[in-house]
């Protein structure tokens, strides 16, 4: 899975569970460096973000990384998939 | 001792308290509440109010003097409030909803402790100047109906230091509500430290929490693993310098113990188990989970460990604490079974989860039961099985497989009618993230439907 797709999905999952949470309202759009816990989507919101990733992507690079990290940015976060999800 | 007394032994001059309301040195608690402790002296009040300086000064005030002390959480519920000052059955409330409190309690209520005193001037009363006070606090309601657990200021405290002098130049930060088991101890152990408590108010953001905290130089901070992991996803933890950070209230994973030790490499990393239940717990600080396996022999603290069948039990040496209004003691022969399971690997023990399928979504705890009937109670399911999935930010989320009645629509649109649903009957962290359509369940062999976790 290329980068390019990986932000794709991300954002459509992103944007749904956004508007989810928040009756509807349009999601902000992402740059590279948006903060995302900044965008107004909690840590619940995150999580299920994690989760629905997992279930599309078939991996979760939290559990696959040995190292402890936790991406702040948009950016830092699809980097973080493109790394460990390659197939 | 006395809270009134542990105070008088602190520098007068130093801050104990800034909250995003106002601040407070330890000689202005000392004063005021001396005011206010003969008021106090044999009676059961109860605390209604989310102001943490006028919560410290009634806690010093009532400690050690009244004979219970009851704090009320000021975000729960209006009726449920009302159960819980029934059933503990105080003398009075301080209630900053007082107008609503009033018309729906038989006792009086006061807006503040200045109040009940002008109110209550001409009482006459014998000033008993020992009293053992009960400390009851309620338990979160999220599981269902909030209940009050006993306590003293002993049991709560048996594991917080007193130093005085190392403690001067500690800074606390609060993130938790301060009516919290969790909160109340980071409360009391500044407090008994003499150290400055940096309290933003509950309703800030994260970003604002962590930019008070950082300005007053936060050096202690307690949280959950799911706040530490939000924390951590927050540009502004880099302007933290702490000290000592503490992990409670879920389990601590590797990853997380881990990423803090390298963002905050000068601070001691550690992880608490205690549970309302017992009281009391203990806390491991070699930065990886769960805990040596040489504390079922050699105990930390005093408080006795043992597993039983996978089962965690602890003993502690004071249990006095025990659930109001159901008479029940919780420990038998001064053991409690915790209800945690853990399993046991050559020198480490390692926890898994609640014994009774409750799932911990973030700190909040989730009946899988409470989402079944939910469940169930739409048109087009059949059954329901709720379970839990690890998820690396909040611990665990909840999720469903569903059989349904008639396949007329197609699986995504039921779907997205049975979230919906849900939604408008439960709070956001009981909903599940993921909603299956199955065929059936795995039975075992004693016919129950076995409720796996991922």
């Amino acid at each position: 899975m290329n980068r390019e797709y990986l932000e794709k999905v991300i954002a459509e999952k992103f944007d749904e569970i956004y508007r989810n949470q928040k009756k509807g309202e349009q999601s902000p759009a992402l740059k590279e460096d948006t903060v995302l816990l900044d965008t107004g989507i909690d840590s619940l919101g995150f999580a299920i973000l994690v989760t629905t990733l997992e279930e599309e992507l078939d991996c979760d690079p939290f559990s696959i990384s040995e190292e402890a990290y936790y991406p702040q940015t948009f950016g830092e976060f699809v980097d973080f998939y493109t790394k460990y999800c390659k197939k | 001792m006395k809270l009134l007394d542990n105070l008088t032994k602190t520098h007068g001059d130093q801050l104990a308290i800034s909250s995003s309301l106002g601040r407070i040195n330890y000689n202005e608690i000392v004063t005021e509440s001396r005011n206010y402790s003969e008021f106090f002296s044999g009676k059961r009040v109860a605390f209604h109010s989310s102001n943490i300086i006028d919560a410290v000064v009634f806690m010093v005030a009532v400690d050690g003097f009244g004979a219970s002390l009851v704090l009320l959480q000021p975000e729960e519920d209006i009726g449920a409030t009302v159960d819980l000052i029934d059933e503990s059955g105080v003398d009075l409330v301080i209630s900053d909803r007082f107008i609503e409190l009033e018309k729906l309690v038989h006792i009086p209520v006061f807006q503040n402790i200045n109040d009940a005193l002008k109110r209550c001037v001409h009482e006459k009363k014998v000033f008993d100047k020992k009293s053992n006070t009960s400390w009851i606090i309620s338990t979160s309601g999220t599981t269902g109906k909030p209940k009050l657990v006993e306590h003293s200021l002993y049991s709560l405290t048996k594991t917080s230091k007193n130093n005085k002098e190392k403690g001067r130049n500690q800074v606390w930060g609060l993130l938790y509500g301060f009516t919290r088991f969790a909160g109340l101890q980071v409360v009391l152990q500044s407090l008994l430290n003499g150290s400055t408590l940096v309290a933003p108010d509950v309703h800030c953001s994260l970003g604002e929490k962590l930019s008070m905290l950082s300005k007053y130089n936060c050096t202690h901070l307690s949280a959950t693993p799911t706040m530490w992991r939000q924390i951590s996803m927050n540009p502004l933890s880099k302007n933290l310098s702490l000290k000592q950070i503490t992990l409670g209230g879920e389990i601590s994973d590797d990853k997380i113990l881990g990423g803090l030790n390298k963002s905050y490499p000068s601070a001691y990393v550690t992880h608490i188990y205690a549970s309302t239940e017992a009281g009391v717990g203990f806390s491991v600080k070699d930065g990886k989970s769960g805990f040596p396996a040489i504390y079922l022999s050699n105990p930390p603290n005093g408080v006795d460990i043992k597993v039983v069948g996978g089962r965690l039990w602890i003993r502690n040496d004071h249990v006095g604490d025990k659930y109001l209004g159901n008479d029940k003691n919780v420990s038998e022969d001064g053991w409690v079974d915790t209800g945690d399971n853990v399993s046991v690997n050559k020198d480490r023990v390692h926890f898994l989860g609640r014994d009774n399928g409750v799932i911990n979504v973030g700190g909040n705890k989730v009946h899988p039961e409470t989402v079944e009937s939910v469940l169930l109670s739409h048109p087009m399911v059949d059954d329901a099985k709720v379970y839990a999935k690890k998820n690396p930010i909040m611990g665990a989320l909840v999720v469903a497989d569903i059989i349904v009645r008639y396949q007329g629509l197609e699986d995504k649109e039921v779907i997205r009618e049975i979230k919906e649903f849900l939604s408008n009957k439960l709070e956001p962290f009981m909903v599940p993230a993921i909603v299956k359509i199955v065929n059936g369940f795995d039975v075992n062999s004693a016919g129950k439907v076995m409720r796996k976790q991922q």
